[in-house]
């Protein structure tokens, strides 16, 4: 109920394979959408390719989601995150759209 | 100016707080039904993605997101939402709390 | 109201802000949104998600490696076979002797409902959220879980379409154990990952 149907789109190709490092974006657009502030700008791997999704961005006020985009789990290290906080080792693993990944 | 502030009222991760609660409290029957209520507001075709929920809730503002239970924050999303979509009005909206009230009260209802 | 006769003890809404959901019930049934049949049908299919879904896929997995691979790699495909379905794509995150996972989700309260019922309160609380991403080893401890140094703690935050269920490591001296009684071991909270399935 949360997630629109798959559809296999022979169009869509992940940008991002696992183990590629990636950095999530540091930016926060005044609309909806789902990528929590505490991991914005952090860099991590890529764990997991799931399927495209459409974007909460646009369906959030009533859009279609277009274009979908693929989503990622992303391992995040804890110390990285938390300096001084984290056990060394320990992770964060987040999911997160394309749109919002760029190259480490 | 951004219209959302550098850090929206539900994006926690991260921040500072205290001891977790952990006594269980089972669902009333009033959360069941709210709860039913945006199911089948998603079948009916009024609401069409879980995102338009978050939305309206992550509008909400501090006092209220903390103050309100999950519940309530769900039917303050419902409302928003059937608002915006037109089908139902604020007006009538209050006049129905406003009949309720009277009813709790011992009022005869209108 | 007509509602009486299916009320258990719980205390009527009083307050505006908890009359608005009675308020928006009874004008949307009034216009026929959907009729108070359709309602029971829904709380029906709600209540009838307990735990007890989630322990079958455990135990499931715990005396079938096959289907143990199967579920790791493609969980809503492997809960498809035991006729059980997440309502979104389900990820399973393994329990062993090096890795402890733990479920969160810091922006709502995103949790694998069909397989587990409602979130319970804790779950959805600020405290929750905001603490267990940053400091999860003193979360844990709350809960009376205390993990090895040499254990690594995964994180799973909720921020999507994904949902999760943790596969609890199996306890020992259950090898004689049948699936029920397998799954009579298998808590809630040990499918979030704040606790462990401790040894009968």
């Amino acid at each position: 109920m949360t997630c629109p149907p798959p559809i296999e789109d022979p169009s869509i190709v992940a940008r991002f394979a696992v183990g590629d490092r990636v950095r999530i974006d540091d930016r926060d657009p005044a609309v909806h959408h789902r990528v929590p502030a505490y991991v914005r700008g952090h860099v991590g791997e890529v764990v997991r390719v799931m399927r495209a999704f459409g974007q909460p961005e646009l369906l959030a006020y009533g859009g279609d989601g277009e274009p979908r985009q693929v989503l990622y789990r992303v391992r995040l290290v804890q110390s990285d995150l938390w300096p001084g906080d984290a056990k060394s080792g320990d992770t964060l693993d987040v999911e997160i759209f394309e749109h919002w990944l760029g190259p480490a | 100016m951004d219209s959302r502030p550098q850090r929206c009222v539900h994006d926690v991760g991260g921040l500072p707080d205290g001891p977790i609660d952990r006594s269980e409290h089972a669902l009333t029957f009033w959360e069941w039904r709210i709860d039913a209520m945006i199911r089948l507001l998603f079948k009916a075709g009024i609401l069409v993605d879980f995102a338009e929920l978050r939305r309206v809730i992550e509008d909400l503002s501090e006092t209220d997101y903390g103050e309100m239970s999950y519940y309530e924050r769900w039917s303050e999303a419902g409302a928003a939402l059937l608002i915006e979509k037109g089908v139902l009005t604020r007006a009538e909206i209050e006049a129905r709390i406003d009949e309720l009230l009277a009813d709790a009260s011992g009022s005869v209802s209108p | 109201m007509s509602d009486h006769a299916h009320q258990p003890d719980d205390p009527e809404p009083a307050t505006r802000r908890a009359l608005l959901g009675v308020a928006l019930r009874s004008l949307l049934l009034e216009k026929r949104v959907y009729s108070e049949d359709d309602e029971r049908r829904v709380v029906e299919r709600l209540e009838a998600a307990s735990p007890a879904q989630g322990a079958r896929v455990v135990a499931k997995a715990w005396t079938d490696d096959a289907f143990r691979d199967r579920l790791l790699d493609d969980g809503s495909a492997a809960i498809a076979e035991l006729d059980l379905d997440a309502g979104a794509p389900l990820v399973v995150v393994e329990n062993t002797e090096r890795v402890h996972n733990v479920l969160v989700c810091t922006l709502c309260s995103c949790y694998p409902r069909m397989l587990l019922g409602p979130q319970p309160a804790w779950y959805k609380s600020v405290a929750y959220r905001s603490r267990v991403v940053r400091e999860p080893r003193a979360v844990l401890a709350e809960f009376g879980t205390t993990l090895p140094d040499d254990t690594t703690v995964r994180v799973h935050d909720s921020t999507a379409e994904l949902r999760y269920l943790v596969l609890p490591r199996r306890p020992a001296g259950t090898e004689a154990f049948s699936l029920r009684d397998l799954e009579a071991l298998i808590t809630r909270d040990a499918l979030i990952g704040v606790t462990t399935v401790p040894a009968p």
